[in-house]
């Protein structure tokens, strides 16, 4: 019994991982050819918000799909069977709309501007705002849903989230003072939030064994 | 904190699945609290209580000692 549910959780996390790494490679790939024209024209910070931006997007999708299909979802999200999928499928579903948003929210700033090559700003400025509204709106509608021990985890991952970047800020906010290194671009706060938001809630996860293939 | 979770749901012959439902939480809740993952809260430990008629400090197990 033993051996059969290593031998099956060894089976579940190699698929894990297969597709994470062909779904982030395809992703990727998309990404530079699709802003091949506009990524190099807006900079390396925004290079580094798109690519936060996709990898949201990408976990939404993949987290949508799971929530969606519960057979298929079953194999490549950590759950027990596709059960306990459909028993959380109103809360996973708006939990991987508000990763979409927040990643399209960072896509449109970041290659946008290049984009619309300096018109239409305020276009751009409705839809990153419309994004950031339904990414807020339907991660309150997916908290709701959360039991505690989820709610638990949102709050440990913000905590540790906020800390972090106090942490980094001060420190960064000390050597631009003194002239040691240039103060952080606005869209360069945005994609480090998202990527200090992103790394909590591995660790936090991780911290409680969460992570190991069930 | 360890707790006794796990025995008293399988003397009851419930699934992990079926004590989360009775107390409205997810299956993952229940396994990570039988894994000594999650301490539950107060609310929580009280409805388990209830459904396993059984005083809370038989289900979490707390070795600490007032100072005489």
């Amino acid at each position: 019994m033993g051996a059969t549910w290593e031998a099956s959780a060894v089976r579940k996390f190699l698929i894990q991982m297969a597709v994470g790494a062909v779904v982030g490679v395809l992703s990727m790939a998309v990404l530079l050819y699709l802003g091949k024209p506009l990524l190099p024209l807006a900079g390396r910070v925004a290079m580094l918000a798109a690519c936060m931006g996709a990898l949201y997007v990408v976990l939404g999708l993949f987290v949508g799909a799971g929530a969606m299909a519960p057979g298929a979802g079953a194999h490549f999200l950590n759950v027990e069977d596709a059960e306990e999928l459909r028993e959380q499928r109103a809360m996973l579903g708006y939990s991987a709309v508000s990763c979409c948003l927040a990643g399209l929210f960072l896509l449109i700033l970041s290659v946008g501007p290049v984009a619309a090559r300096g018109s239409g700003s305020t276009l751009l400025a409705v839809a990153a705002g419309a994004c950031l509204l339904g990414a807020i709106v339907s991660g309150k509608l997916c908290f709701d849903r959360c039991d505690e021990l989820m709610r638990r985890i949102c709050a440990e991952a913000s905590v540790l989230t906020l800390n972090l970047g106090l942490v980094l800020l001060s420190g960064w906010g000390a050597l631009a003072h003194l002239g040691l290194i240039a103060w952080i671009t606005p869209l360069g706060l945005l994609a480090g939030v998202s990527l200090l938001y992103l790394l909590a809630s591995f660790w936090v996860v991780g911290r409680r064994g969460m992570l190991k293939p069930r | 904190m360890e707790n006794r979770v796990k025995h008293f749901r399988e003397s009851l012959g419930w699934s992990q699945g079926e004590l989360a439902r009775r107390i409205g939480v997810s299956r993952q809740t229940i396994n990570a609290v039988e894994t000594d993952k999650y301490d539950p809260s107060l609310p929580l430990a009280l409805r388990m209580a209830k459904l396993f008629a059984v005083p809370v400090d038989q289900i979490f197990l707390d070795c600490w000692e007032p100072e005489a």
